[in-house]
């Protein structure tokens, strides 16, 4: 064989390698690229929709939307845009180092625009547009955000939006959430942020190399959320919160019959646009603040109740028919159960049921637990809706805990004593309730036995369209008319008669019936609460006042009072 | 004219065609009117490269042979040229400006370097060579690397290392075919593999980029990565039919960069799929295969050694610029004869056939 034979033959195998080659990249692999040459060419422009707005239940405003400007750059090519982020950071007064590290965090392909600020004003982006032709590339964006404008009024029934998460992404993916959407981290905003959660809409267009528009394909209209109106009136929260401003604690006020949340407000509490400003520094203060301003004591927090259980207590003794209304017991201030001395805070004498809850004697309830024993008070704190959630429309809401005696047992390796059942039977001990399980309890007293379940969401706005949200049918609970009665006269002798703990409560133009509560804290002063309903005749709200560490049940009932009254001028005029 | 001249002419109308309808697809989105006109100006150019065709069909190659060393001579001082005076674009000084076009010498050096060592190694005798292979390692290796070095060198300086390899690379073929030692030739290969760190040390980062690119594109997809895998997506997204003249979406959105000059293929296979570019690799084929039969045919070594140094040229340009569109060979600045846009490398190449058609002629007689 010559070598221009080899050559001929060589230049054979070559041609057939190319022709192999074409085969596998234009048959075998070509649908990969395809895609990638389809990823290439199209690009999705989101156009954002507005999030829904948040109402009170007289359709004034508790959250709703603005426009924010965000500077967007369009990188050609790999090059760097020094000139650029030079002038935009004088125009911004924003060290061009910051401008620069964004860019870099946000850089993933030429001509894929990246934020560089959000928020800007509206005269800096006047300005930015009018050095257009010295800025090629930055370009200013319009984008809903969402504002609170009553700032942290409301927070923990409003909750805060956030970025998504890696894992609420994962749970929410396939109801269209994407990277970088905001969601509800709490309150009514994360509960309802399937209504509020707009549906972004968007252009499919072709674009050229540079990133140049060069025909639109196809378009979605973007679909704001929907509205919702709560059960909160703003008249009411606004009064709570001016008068609960500056303490540690919480206080809620719902109506007693259908549950309706007319204002919740817990302190100390946060303003959910420092989510929205993009400040880092603040949001890590809200998040490592000892005190837990992101915390929602009314819901969450575990207290004691205090003498606020002697009504269960008391329930439960007039429905065993362990005791009757005439029935009395001696206080002589304390008294001796197996070989430990339990105290009650005054000498009351004899005392009868009704007095004994007008005048929260602990004696008679140290009696009246240790003839029932901790079984039944359970059975009845149960009945009454302690140790279960209530069921209020906001995430994370704790059980509490109601002690027994096998828990004891068990988790314990300890015996149940007699003095536990005492210490049980005046609220303290073990036991452990939220706020809001002692307003629903209360609840009970005010509209006769019903079981409710609290509630946020009155309506959702759909268009023009309003979809009530109905109210959940409470539990009737088996509980006999005579009970209420009874414990009803207990509470309001607690307000009205001489030497009652809610006494200052008295002299106002309408008539109230309530409980008031200490409970002691371990190496701290005691948390107060007051629970209560009016007018008594026709019962409208139950307001429940806790407060953390004020030493007595005392100073809920002052707040409560001021509160009330502030009320009756301005919302309850009959 | 012979009828295999008829034949040849036909067939590099036919792929030159080809050319003029790729470039004009892949400018007529082009935002300046002349950069829409190019396909124009390349039907000009085919209109020059014809009539050199037909003056060297005329000339006898034999002429060649005597004016092999003043051909060499004025390559070298055009080179040379460039280096000083030439226009600088792309980042490279390639160019050298005659008259009203502008001109590539290193094309034209391609076919001087064949004319140049075909004459070398045909000196001793006009019959068939058969005394080159015991030739020994300076005469038949040593003395024309040094003549091919200094064109080579001028052209790593522009710098265009592309050419600079494909011209040894033409050097070691043209040794083989011209009967040197095989020995010789295993030497040299040797020599090339153990040099290469010394080599590597010598080369520009951007060409260092370029074969670490080569070997791995995804080490740097917004850089020198960036034109193969845009060109392996606009080649493979073809499929079987492709999809469509004026419709290639790579191309015709410019995500290919240079897709009407050096990677006209990728342009190409887009469009008009697996079948397009299995015909276009057919007609390349049929014209390399013209090349050998007439080296093969060819009566006297000068002329066989021309004829095969001209199909070596088509050949490996083919090859490098096709396997570097698909991301087999690193990216150089070879231009895929007859289609790529550009004056020089179309009218050397016509020119170069215009050779093969005279060489074909003087078989007859």
């Amino acid at each position: 064989m010559t070598r221009l034979q080899i050559f001929h033959r060589s230049i054979k195998v070559v041609f057939i390698f190319l022709c192999l080659a074409l085969v596998y990249y234009q048959i075998i692999q070509s649908k990969r690229y395809q895609q990638l040459s389809q990823a290439n060419r199209i690009r999705i422009l989101p156009q954002p929709a507005s999030r829904g707005f948040i109402l009170d239940r007289n359709g004034r405003l508790l959250a709703g939307n603005t426009l924010s400007y965000n500077v967007l750059i369009t990188p050609e090519g790999t090059s760097f845009p020094a000139d650029e982020i030079t002038r935009l950071s004088s125009i911004l007064s924003i060290p061009a180092r910051q401008l620069k590290s964004k860019y870099n965090e946000g850089y993933t392909a030429p001509f894929v625009p990246i934020v560089l600020l959000r928020g800007i004003s509206l005269s800096q982006a006047v300005t930015i547009g009018q050095f257009k032709y010295d800025l090629p590339g930055v370009s200013v964006q319009a984008e809903p955000k969402r504002i609170y404008p009553l700032g942290s009024l409301a927070s923990h029934v409003l909750g805060y939006l956030n970025k998504i998460d890696a894992w609420r992404l994962e749970m929410l993916k396939e109801y269209g959430y994407k990277l970088q959407d905001l969601v509800g981290y709490s309150g009514v905003e994360e509960v309802y942020d399937y209504i509020l959660h707009p549906r972004d809409g968007g252009m499919q267009v072709e674009v050229d190399n540079k990133g140049r528009l060069r025909r639109i394909l196809g378009f979605k209209s973007p679909q704001g959320g929907r509205d919702i109106e709560l059960t909160i009136d703003l008249e009411i929260q606004k009064i709570v919160y001016n008068n609960l401003n500056g303490h540690t604690g919480c206080v809620i006020i719902l109506n007693p019959f259908n549950g309706d949340i007319l204002a919740l407000e817990a302190f100390p509490n946060f303003n959910p646009q420092v989510f929205q400003e993009n400040r880092p520094s603040l949001i890590n203060s809200l998040l490592n603040d000892p005190d837990s301003p992101l915390f929602n004591r009314a819901i969450n927090g575990l207290y004691p109740p205090g003498s606020i259980f002697k009504i269960v207590v008391a329930t439960a003794g007039l429905e065993k028919k362990k005791i009757h209304s005439q029935d009395r017991f001696f206080c002589r201030g304390d008294m001796q159960i197996g070989n430990r001395k339990f105290g009650c805070w005054k000498m009351h004498g004899w005392q009868d049921i009704i007095s004994a809850i007008a005048e929260s004697c602990n004696v008679f309830f140290y009696n009246l637990g240790l003839r029932l024993g901790p079984q039944s008070i359970n059975e009845y704190a149960l009945k009454l809706g302690f140790n279960q959630i209530t069921g209020i429309d906001l995430n994370g809401e704790s059980t509490g805990f109601i002690p027994y005696s096998l828990w004891e047992r068990i988790k314990r390796r300890q015996r149940w004593f007699a003095g536990d059942t005492a210490n049980m039977s005046i609220g303290q001990g073990e036991v452990l309730v939220t706020p809001i399980q002692v307003a629903r309890m209360m609840a009970i007293f005010a509209n006769g036995g019903i079981l409710i379940k609290p509630r946020l969401l009155k309506s959702i706005r759909d268009g023009d369209r309003i979809i009530d949200f109905p109210s959940k049918h409470g539990i009737k609970l088996q509980i006999s008319k005579r009970t209420l009665n009874i414990i009803k006269e207990g509470l309001i002798a607690a307000v009205n008669e001489s030497g009652g703990t809610a006494e200052i409560l008295s002299d106002m133009r309408v008539s109230i019936a309530g409980k008031t509560g200490t409970a002691q804290v371990a190496n701290a002063r005691a948390h107060g609460w007051f629970v209560g309903y009016f007018p008594v005749e026709k019962p409208r709200f139950v307001i429940c006042v806790f407060l953390e560490h004020v030493g007595s049940g005392y100073y809920c009932c002052r707040l409560a009072k001021n509160i009330i009254e502030q009320m009756l001028e301005k919302v309850y005029c009959d | 004219m012979t009828k295999f001249g008829y034949k040849l002419i036909l067939l590099i109308l036919v792929i030159s065609s080809i050319g003029v309808i790729t470039i004009y697809s892949c400018t007529q989105s082009h935002p300046s009117l002349a950069g829409r006109l190019l396909y124009l100006r390349q039907i000009k150019w085919i209109f020059i490269g014809l009539t050199c065709l037909f003056i060297f069909s005329l000339i006898s190659y034999h002429r060649l042979w005597d004016m092999a060393y003043i051909f060499y001579a004025i390559g070298v001082i055009l080179l040379l040229m460039v280096t000083f005076t030439g226009l600088i674009r792309l980042g490279a000084q390639r160019w050298l400006k005659i008259l009203w076009f502008n001109f590539q010498p290193s094309e034209l050096m391609k076919l001087i370097i064949v004319i140049f060592l075909a004459r070398y190694f045909s000196r001793a005798d006009s019959t068939l060579g058969s005394r080159v292979h015991s030739w020994g390692f300076i005469e038949a290796v040593l003395i024309p690397f040094i003549f091919v070095c200094l064109p080579m060198l001028l052209i790593l300086t522009q710098p265009d290392l592309g050419t600079a390899i494909f011209i040894f690379i033409i050097f070691i073929s043209i040794l083989f075919i011209a009967q040197v030692n095989y020995k010789f030739i295993l030497f040299i290969l040797l020599g090339i593999v153990l040099a290469c760190p010394l080599l590597w040390q010598l080369l520009k980062d951007y060409q260092k980029a370029r074969l670490l690119v080569f070997l791995n594109p995804n080490i740097d997809p917004l850089g020198a990565g960036y034109t193969v895998i845009q060109s392996k997506i606009a080649v493979a997204s073809g499929w079987l039919f492709g999809k469509g003249w004026l419709a290639g979406s790579q191309s015709q959105l410019h995500f290919l960069p240079e897709s009407h000059t050096d990677f006209i293929f990728a342009s190409f296979a887009e469009e008009w799929g697996f079948l397009g570019s299995l015909i276009l690799l057919l007609l390349y084929y049929f014209l390399i295969r013209y090349t050998i039969k007439v080296a093969q045919r060819s009566s006297d070594c000068f002329g066989r050694l021309l004829a095969s140094g001209i199909g070596l040229i088509l050949s490996i340009q083919i090859f490098i610029n096709i396997a570097m569109t698909i991301g087999l060979a690193p990216v150089v600045g070879l231009p895929l004869p007859l289609l790529s846009y550009g004056g020089s490398s179309l009218v050397v190449t016509f020119l170069s056939l215009g050779i093969l058609i005279n060489i074909e002629k003087r078989i007859a007689f």
